[in-house]
């Protein structure tokens, strides 16, 4: 299982790195925004990416809509503070599987996680 | 806008229903200073607890600027709607103990992740206070770190300012808000 995780904040990486872990998944890959994202999705072949909605370069959305455009149904979840409903609209328009707003329980990415992992 | 699909429709369900349990329904959106304090002192309440296990409780809060000095500082702007200035002062301790319970180890020095903790806890607070409010036009900056024991925050002279005190657990917590008059 190779997980992508996107987040301009190396600690919020360091957090979801860390429930990743707990659910057993050690091969990730980060990416510090939405276009170092890209090019590592691009690059190599994943089974769940986490993004991050509010990064320099490129945002979370951006991403999630060059992933989609690319004909990609890998499962995307976006965590982010961004929970107003047009904003949640978008991203479900662009294609997002799944979404989380910040803050959250680590209980609560670990179900998350659980869910797509599984697949 | 297309209609949604049954799967995306429960999805946006689900995700504004975990809003409104967390953030309240608040429709009718007042921006005046009373509101803005209000939502962030619910806001770090929840952050600090739900991310990192910290009991805050809100003491006092008065206008004017803040006396004490601080330790590290996250320093977070709204524009949009509102013109605001939000500076998350945070001690030592405090950061150390968030650091511990989301990573699971005690930072032993004030590393990169203690720094970019300290900007991230700002922005989660002030983004959460800013989802609270309901308003759509309201635009969060990206968070400024200050560290460095003794510092003061200098706030524009056209704000009102205001300084929200905490009692937590573990830790100094303080907040203060300047509002573009």
């Amino acid at each position: 299982m190779k997980v992508l995780v996107a987040d301009d904040s190396g600690v919020m990486r360091k957090i979801i790195i860390r429930v990743l872990n707990s659910c057993g998944v050690t091969d990730v890959t980060e990416a510090a925004d939405g276009q170092q994202g890209w090019t590592h999705f691009q690059a190599s072949e994943f089974d769940l990416v986490l993004t991050d909605w509010n990064m320099p370069e490129m945002s979370g959305l951006e991403f999630l809509r060059e992933i989609r455009g690319a004909g990609s149904k890998i499962p995307v979840i976006m965590v982010t503070t961004e929970g107003e409903k047009g904003k949640v609209i978008e991203a479900i328009q662009a294609g997002v599987t799944d979404y989380l707003c910040k803050p959250f329980e680590q209980e609560e990415l670990q179900a998350k996680l659980d869910r797509y992992l599984a697949i | 806008m297309n209609p949604l699909a049954t799967v995306e429709a429960e999805l946006l369900a689900s995700v504004l229903g975990r809003n409104d349990r967390t953030l309240g329904t608040r429709v009718d959106a007042k921006l005046d200073q009373a509101s803005v304090i209000e939502s962030l002192v619910d806001a770090s309440e929840s952050v600090l607890s739900t991310m990192c296990k910290i009991t805050v409780e809100n003491t006092r809060t008065s206008s004017g600027c803040a006396v004490r000095r601080n330790e590290l500082s996250g320093v977070v702007g709204l524009t949009g709607a509102l013109r605001a200035m939000v500076s998350i002062n945070v001690s030592k301790d405090l950061i150390f103990h968030a650091a511990e319970s989301l990573l699971g180890v005690r930072p032993t020095a004030m590393d990169a992740d203690v720094i970019d903790l300290v900007g991230e806890l700002a922005n989660m607070i002030v983004g959460n206070a800013k989802e609270r409010l309901h308003h759509k036009d309201l635009i969060l900056g990206l968070p400024t770190v200050v560290n460095g024991t003794g510092h003061v925050v200098v706030f524009p002279k056209d704000m009102d300012l205001s300084v929200i005190n905490f009692e937590t657990n573990v830790g100094g917590l303080q907040i203060e808000l300047g509002i573009k008059r």
